[in-house]
């Protein structure tokens, strides 16, 4: 990737700039920009980083106070009229197609002469700005549909901090030389960042697995118990229905007994009346049972109903607040709490932004996090409920119906009973009024049997029905048992997943050490012959190691750690170095921008690095932006030969504003 | 906040009497441990007992329950705390049908076996078509 041109239209002191750069020529790809301090180097650096980024990454406190929009500009037009700013990135890629990068922001002048943003409908970025890409088809420039994603490309966000940066502030990197800060760097530059991130995500799943895993664990032990429990107890109330259907039997055959001893009298109202007791007698027996059905049936139904009723103002509370978080847009959430708890516990966001460190992107997330209510996390559910309540509600409408149904078919048994009852009792006293000691001695003893067999006919009622739930609670258990022996089959398989999950965990593991630890030994080795490349001070220092903690450190003649003792120039030359080590090895082959560079060098390691420079970022295309005084006539001389283009910032500085214009050197 | 639904619901170990009995006799024989436990939560939510389970036992399990019956455990827990956001926290959902029901299920057996007049089954069902009532006016209005 190589940069041919920057565009800037009313950019700071920019009003109308187009600047070349050197790039078709691989041996004379340095371009070099000479100005004062002040003149407009560094505003030129943040035009890159705003077309790039939207964010001006390097701007100085002086610029900070002073509108986006270039002063002289702001002067000359009329309140109400719009501006844009303007920055616009030309590059080239391998195949050497264009690639045109352009960031606006539209201004309208106030009437207090003020220059205020105004609204793009194509806005695209935090700031309003519009950013596009086009990229050449052929022989046409087709604009490219998903920008960012192109950028990530060429340069992305995370680590454009080692491409675009300022010469003079690399001495604050190892000012603290802190291991994390370097193992950070190594980690973006190096696109290890991947690995880290598909070894995150694979815990991720592993987590994600294990709580399946433990939804899952089978409970065939409980459940093949409590069935075996509830197995035995339902034998116990099937013995013990067909005892009370033998005794009954027994009741039954002593009762035929005497009612056959009174039939075989020689009177023959008794034998009918014996006959005709036994068919009502049948009778009363099938509606009591019939009414016992009924009845629990009925109970069964108000039971059941029960807590819908009885429960009916909790519902309605329920139902309102429901109500009233739908109309204030909270059901169906924008976003669920828990999914943001996760962006930002994986710190990576879903539009693939890194934000595990305290940046703006972090704290806009962590700010939304803020407004996601505890109920997001189960929005879904309180729809179904919703859902529920109506339903609950629609279906009491048939309760005073079913219940009064159910009543009225009582009441008509209950009749019918009432009235075998009563025939039963007439033919019971019609057969006591006949004067035979034995006959009512087997009367008697009739009727007793008679009434044993109906208290055993209701207990045998009662008792089909524990007999009959409990069929149907085993039923419900060998149901629940299948589908645990399922879930142990699954439980197989998800362990399986696991294992291989934690297996790859392992792999992808030490794979990235083993790849960190050749990136690391490369930086080391590139860090350490940059540096000594440069210093002059070859004897005072002997090594440059970058230890497995990503310590840096400079050995002196005696082997000491001397990094403390390096002044602000060597430690520059030493950031530098490291810098081009981490540049080369990150495999983004995009321009490297540089700002003042030599300031803090002395005049030797300056020339070095002049001499140095095409192999210190090995044929990779370099701007620098430098002083005057960086820029000397020796410097000048040693750069000469790689040297594309070269030009000079000419800044003008006018009444109503200043304007730089970007010129030839000679 | 604890999301997951508890496998088991508890009752008082002291209650468990209570429970074994209801379940041995008429009306609520053969009804099965859920339909008194509901019963029990329903009562006690009814008359705002709620008591704190000091020894547990456990009773029942959530799976018998239909999505219907959850959702008046849940719209308790909804009405006692004033918030949905009760609800994103199962446990304590849970928690609150327990302790009614440990707060209904004296009234429970005191209404079933005590000495009143007139059968249980009755006097509930009178209850219901009297509650019925109500609500169905609410309903109108």
């Amino acid at each position: 990737m190589r940069l041919e041109s920057i565009m800037l239209k009313d950019f700071r002191q920019y009003r109308d700039e187009i600047i070349k750069f050197a790039y078709s020529d691989k041996k004379r790809n340095l371009t070099v920009i000479q100005g004062s301090n002040g003149a407009g180097k560094t505003n030129l650096l943040n035009a890159i980083t705003w077309c790039l980024y939207a964010q001006e990454m390097h701007l100085g406190d002086k610029y900070k106070a002073l509108p986006l929009m270039n002063t002289a500009t702001i002067a000359d037009i009329q309140s109400g009229m719009v501006r844009e700013v303007l920055v616009q990135i030309c590059m080239r890629d391998e195949e050497n197609k264009q690639i045109i990068i352009t960031r606006t922001l539209p201004f309208v002048k106030s009437e207090n002469g003020r220059m205020q943003k105004t609204s793009d409908h194509y806005a695209n970025s935090p700031d309003g700005s519009v950013f596009k890409i086009g990229r050449q088809r052929g022989k046409e420039i087709k604009l490219d549909p998903h920008p960012e994603y192109t950028l990530s490309k060429i340069v992305p966000a995370t680590i454009q901090e080692y491409f675009f940066f300022n010469g003079e502030r690399l001495d604050d990197y190892f000012r603290e030389f802190s291991g994390e800060k370097i193992r950070k760097a190594v980690f973006k530059m190096s696109q290890i960042d991947i690995m880290k991130r598909a070894i995150e995500h694979l815990k991720s799943l592993k987590s994600h697995l294990l709580k399946r895993h433990n939804d899952l664990n089978p409970e065939v032990d409980s459940i093949r118990a409590e069935t075996e429990r509830c197995a035995e107890q339902s034998r116990e109330h099937e013995k013990q229905l067909e005892r009370q259907r033998v005794e009954r039997q027994k009741a039954a055959e002593q009762k035929q007994e005497f009612a056959t001893k009174l039939r075989g009298s020689s009177v023959p109202t008794i034998m009918q009346l014996d006959e005709e007791r036994d068919k009502v007698r049948s009778d009363l027996a099938n509606l009591r049972e019939k009414l016992g059905v009924l009845d629990k049936e009925k109970f069964a139904y108000l039971v059941g109903k029960a807590p819908y009723i009885l429960g009916y103002r909790a519902i309605m509370v329920t139902k309102k607040l429901l109500e009233s978080r739908k109309e204030a847009g909270d059901i169906p959430p924008q976003y669920r709490k828990g999914f943001v708890e996760k962006l930002i516990r994986t710190g990576i966001c879903i539009c693939g932004t890194d934000i595990s460190e305290e940046t703006e992107h972090r704290r806009k997330v962590v700010r939304l996090l803020k407004t996601c209510d505890a109920i997001s996390d189960i929005s879904g559910e309180l729809m179904e409920d919703y859902g529920r309540i109506t339903g609950i509600l629609g279906s009491l409408q048939e309760f005073r119906k079913t219940q009064t149904d159910y009543g009225k078919m009582i009441k008509e048994s209950e009749v019918n009973v009432a009235e075998k009852s009563k025939r039963l009792d007439q033919i019971t006293d019609e057969i006591e009024q006949v004067d035979v000691e034995k006959i009512r001695f087997w009367e008697g003893k009739r009727q007793e049997y008679e009434t044993i067999e109906d208290r055993l006919r209701e207990d045998i009622g009662r008792m089909k029905y524990i007999v009959d739930q409990d069929r149907q609670k085993l039923d419900d258990l060998n149901r629940r048992l299948m589908r645990e022996l399922e879930k142990e089959e699954k439980y197989a398989i998800l362990r399986r997943t696991l294992d291989l999950c934690d297996e790859t965990i392992r792999e992808a593991e030490k794979t990235r050490d083993s790849i960190m630890e050749d990136v690391r030994t490369e930086i080391e080795e590139r860090t350490k012959k940059q540096f000594f490349s440069l210093m002059w001070k070859k004897r005072t220092y002997t090594d440059v190691v970058i230890d497995k903690e990503y310590n840096i450190s400079v050995k002196d003649q005696s082997g000491m750690e001397a990094i403390g003792t390096l002044s602000a120039g060597e430690r520059q030359v030493l950031a530098l170095s490291f810098m081009a080590a981490l540049n080369i090895i990150s495999g983004f082959n995009s321009p490297i921008v540089i700002d003042t560079p030599l300031a803090r060098l002395s005049k030797s390691v300056k020339e070095n690095l002049a001499d140095n420079l095409s192999g210190f970022f090995r044929d990779k295309q370099v701007c620098l932006l430098v002083t005057d005084e960086e820029y000397s006539s020796q410097v000048r001389k040693k750069l000469l030969s790689g040297v594309g283009r070269e030009y000079k910032i000419q800044f003008m500085e006018g009444t109503s504003g200043s304007e730089a214009r970007v010129i030839n050197y000679e | 906040m604890n999301n997951t639904e508890p496998l088991i619901l508890n009752i008082r170990e002291s209650d468990r009497k209570h429970y074994d009995r209801l379940l041995q006799d008429a009306p609520f024989s053969g009804q099965g441990n859920k339909v008194v436990f509901m019963t029990a939560m329903i009562i006690g939510f009814l008359k705002g007992e709620r008591v704190k389970l000091d020894k547990k036992k456990d009773y029942t399990r959530t799976e018998y329950f239909r999505e219907e019956e959850k959702l008046v455990i849940k719209a308790i827990a909804v009405c006692e705390s004033g918030d949905l956001k009760v609800l994103a926290d199962r446990k304590e959902v849970y928690s609150i049908a327990e302790e009614f029901a440990a707060g209904g299920i004296g009234i429970l057996i005191e209404d079933v076996c005590g000495p009143q007049y007139g059968t249980f089954v009755k006097r509930f069902e009178s209850q219901l078509v009297s509650e019925f009532a109500k609500m169905d006016q609410t309903l109108a209005e």
